[in-house]
């Protein structure tokens, strides 16, 4: 057991490695521009003709942009070293899809050396068809003819040391900062942890809720499975377990609430009312009757799943020998199955908590949306959608620790509960 | 196609499932054909034509609803099925109303029910084949049945990190290329360990461990943070990106159920047996293996159909994946949002997404119950 819980800690570390690898590498491949996004925060932009690249090449440097990606590189030969320093996007752009076309560096920097000695700004290069864009400038299109591609490259490895974006990331990971947010400068850890508070507002009372009702709804339906009002319940519960809780939520707030077409003002409107200054759990407070729709929607949503999901494992726990051993003993029925096949049927339940924990976390993007709580979800969207990557991280890799974390404590729970099962083998 | 509903039969769905099946086959494929802007058939002096929006032809016959998912009504904008509609007759009332900016509800929702088709039952093929691939290769070989000899083991490494550096920097070319000898590489240094004396010299190839892990990651990382990181790295918006990311979302699932029944099967003496008789492992897999896993098999791609088209409608509903032009459920549902007071905009894509998910999630449970039932059958016979 020692050895197993041993390993599966150690076996934590590669997989969290590989999930901010492939998080950074996925970052780095996204077409929206960090740099770009915070110039127009700053409310520095109007349309990109107006950032001058003075302003985007100082950006660029503040940010740390022009470091190279990672401790090392394995690229065709006729990529330069970093191509990081190019602190130009138009340029840097022109380089990245001349390069993979074969061209070799060296020609294509001194093919920017005569745009910049003839003052044509880099805009040029960024135009779909470069190719009549650069008839309009004497001697471009020559230059540009007699540049020739490589049909194939050596591979080249390049070592770039700990001076490196990822290195920089992963070691404000490790400082438990995760940088700030370009939006507003706040740390990300900070802004991350605001919206957390949210989520686990309405996923904790929705968990503790369906979680309760939906056990002892389990034990009902299968206590008495053939009375009228099981049979509805089950009907009700499959009409739920089915329904989108995009769909179910648009339905209660069209037809509940004041928003909608106000048919029965059940609910407050949506909306979350903002007191500035105050922390966040008394913002949480004071909205509260803000949040019993979104609490109801989910709940009712996770109830049908949790519920079901009981029935289902306590009947199967029902056909098993020992069950007819504990009737024979005289227990009754509502004995047999409290004593004897509830803490069984509870071993899958606890293989379905590691799945509902991590969403719990990353909360429901959804009803975030739709009831307008600035929660974990929506703000991992947003972030996403301005490459505030920062912040986005943060939340990634929070997510992913409680997902690793919780499926090592289901299989140490299925162990505690199930002691037939060894890991030592 | 009786064969078919007899199978369908036997596995036990009910008439009104088959039924439903029907129907929404029905309408993904003449759905272009009942919702229709301007005639179907026309004649006129341009001659015999299909499908046109000719005005005042000699002979022309119209669709059934005269509207197209796009067509926009500039006099009915936003109008519900019980208000009163600014048209010329009945057979051109909008029967589902109309969104914000004119178009008909009805139109829409049967022109979306072939994406909904699409997306549903080709992203689940696709989760389907990497899935089953992947079950096969770590549930079947596990982690010592293919072994290498140590002294070839390196040149397949280095095929490998060769094939890896070229999925980034190389063409298609080189890339097959490479994937066919590391394949053909594997398959000879395994069948000549078979000639060998199995000895210690050789290594196990840790399909298991490898696939597993692979899972772990791809459980770890958020399905959000991939699916809005992914979208936009994929290029332009199309539904076929969509696809695919559902499909990269959906098998780990299916690798898991699929890899734990291939375990249970592989222990079986009759496995044992058909291996000792020297056919190849592939067909081993294909004859014996698939036909005993099949129907969870086909239970796990029921309930990822319903979870495809819950995915897509819900991404839409965001107004993230699929582009502006194509018509969706989800898209519909996505003028609720932004109208908050018209209930048909709300109600009637979504009962069509949830019918969609209903059904199959209800064909998902009967299958399974057939399964259970047959098992036990099975269980109590030996």
């Amino acid at each position: 057991m020692k050895k197993y819980l041993v390993n599966r800690l150690l076996l934590i570390i590669p997989t969290l490695f590989i999930v901010s690898v492939v998080g950074f590498y996925l970052s780095k491949q996204v077409p929206q521009d960090p740099v770009i996004s915070m110039l127009s925060m700053r409310g520095m932009n109007k349309g990109d003709a107006e950032i001058t690249s003075a302003d985007y090449a100082e950006v660029y440097h503040d940010l740390k942009l022009d470091r190279p990606n990672f401790y090392f590189s394995i690229q065709p030969s006729n990529y330069p070293p970093n191509i990081n320093v190019v602190d130009n996007q138009y340029l840097k752009k022109f380089y990245q899809r001349s390069l993979s076309d074969g061209y070799m560096f060296n020609d294509l920097e001194a093919f920017s050396e005569i745009l910049k000695s003839k003052n044509i700004p880099y805009e040029i290069l960024g135009s779909g068809d470069l190719a009549s864009a650069l008839t309009r400038y004497e001697g471009l299109s020559d230059a540009y003819a007699s540049l020739k591609p490589n049909s194939w490259n050596w591979p080249a490895i390049h070592f770039h040391g700990f001076n490196n974006q990822y290195h920089n990331w992963i070691t404000s990971f490790f400082n438990g900062g995760f940088g700030i947010s370009l939006v507003d400068g706040k740390p990300a850890l900070q802004k991350a942890g605001k919206a957390l508070q949210w989520t686990l507002a309405i996923t904790i009372i929705d968990l503790v809720i369906s979680l309760f009702l939906g056990i002892l709804i389990g034990i009902h339906l299968v206590k008495h499975p053939d009375t009228k009002f099981s049979k509805t319940l089950n009907q009700v519960l499959y009409l739920f377990y089915s329904m989108p809780l995009f769909w179910l939520a648009t339905l209660m707030i069209v037809f509940f609430t004041g928003s909608g077409s106000g048919l029965f003002q059940l609910f407050p409107s949506i909306g979350i009312n903002i007191y500035p200054g105050e922390s966040t759990l008394s913002q949480i407070l004071k909205n509260f009757h803000k949040l019993i729709l979104p609490i109801l929607c989910l709940t009712l949503h996770s109830l049908a799943y949790i519920a079901r999901f009981m029935r289902r494992s306590i009947a199967n726990e029902m056909d098993k020998p020992y069950i007819l051993t504990a009737y024979s003993k005289g227990l009754s029925k509502s004995e047999v199955i409290k004593k004897h096949a509830l803490p069984n049927a509870m071993i899958p339940m606890v293989t379905l908590m590691g799945s509902i924990l991590p969403a719990a976390f990353t909360g429901s993007l959804v009803l975030e949306v739709l009831f307008n709580i600035p929660g974990f979800g929506r703000l991992l969207f947003s972030s996403i959608n301005i490459a505030d990557w920062n912040v986005a991280f943060c939340i990634m890799m929070i997510i992913a620790m409680v997902t690793v974390i919780s499926y090592l404590l289901v299989d140490l729970l299925y162990a505690f509960f199930n002691p037939k099962i060894r890991f030592d083998q | 196609m009786k064969s078919l509903v007899t199978y369908m039969q036997k596995l036990g769905l009910t008439k009104g499932q088959i039924l439903s099946l029907a129907v929404f086959f029905f309408f993904v494929i003449f759905g272009k054909i009942i919702a229709h802007e301007g005639y179907l058939v026309s004649y006129s002096e341009e001659g015999l034509q299909f499908m046109t929006t000719t005005e005042n032809p000699d002979f022309g016959i119209k669709a059934p609803i005269p509207y197209s998912a796009h067509t926009i009504d500039k006099n009915n904008r936003k109008v519900g099925p019980f208000q009163k509609q600014n048209i010329s007759n009945l057979y051109y009332r909008h029967w589902l109303g109309t969104d914000s900016i004119g178009r008909d509800i009805l139109a829409g929702i049967i022109q979306g029910t072939y994406l909904a088709f699409l997306i549903g039952f080709v992203a689940s093929f696709f989760a389907l084949m990497i899935g089953s691939i992947m079950a096969y290769l770590s549930g079947y070989y596990g982690d010592t049945r293919v072994r290498v000899p140590n002294r070839y083991f390196w040149i397949w490494v280095l095929l490998i990190i060769i094939l890896i550096y070229l999925l980034f920097y190389g063409n298609k070319f080189q890339i097959l290329l490479i994937l066919l000898s590391t394949v053909l590489i594997g398959y000879y240094l395994n069948k000549k360990k078979q000639g060998l004396k199995v000895s210690t010299s050789s290594w196990g190839v840790p399909f298991d461990i490898l696939v597993l892990r692979l899972i772990e990651v791809f459980k770890s990382i958020p399905p959000l943070f991939l699916i809005l990181v992914l979208l936009p790295i994929l290029g332009k918006p199309s539904y076929w990106n969509v696809i695919w990311i559902i499909a990269l979302t959906r098998w780990p699932t299916i690798t898991r159920h699929l890899r734990a029944e291939i375990l249970n099967v592989r222990k079986e003496n009759f496995i044992t047996a058909a291996q000792s008789t020297g056919i190849s492992d592939g067909r081993i897999f294909m004859k014996y293996i698939l036909p005993l896993s099949i129907s969870p098999v086909i239970i796990v791609t029921a309930f990822g159909i319903s979870s495809a088209v819950l995915l897509e409608s819900t991404l839409s509903f965001l107004g993230i994946g699929v582009p502006v032009d194509v018509v969706t459920w989800g898209g519909i549902l996505k003028e609720a949002r932004l109208n908050l007071n018209a209930w048909w905009l709300a109600i009637f894509p979504g009962l069509c997404i949830y019918g969609l998910i209903y059904l199959f999630n209800s064909i998902g449970d009967r299958i399974n119950d057939y399964v259970i039932r047959s098992n036990r059958q099975y269980d109590s016979a030996a």
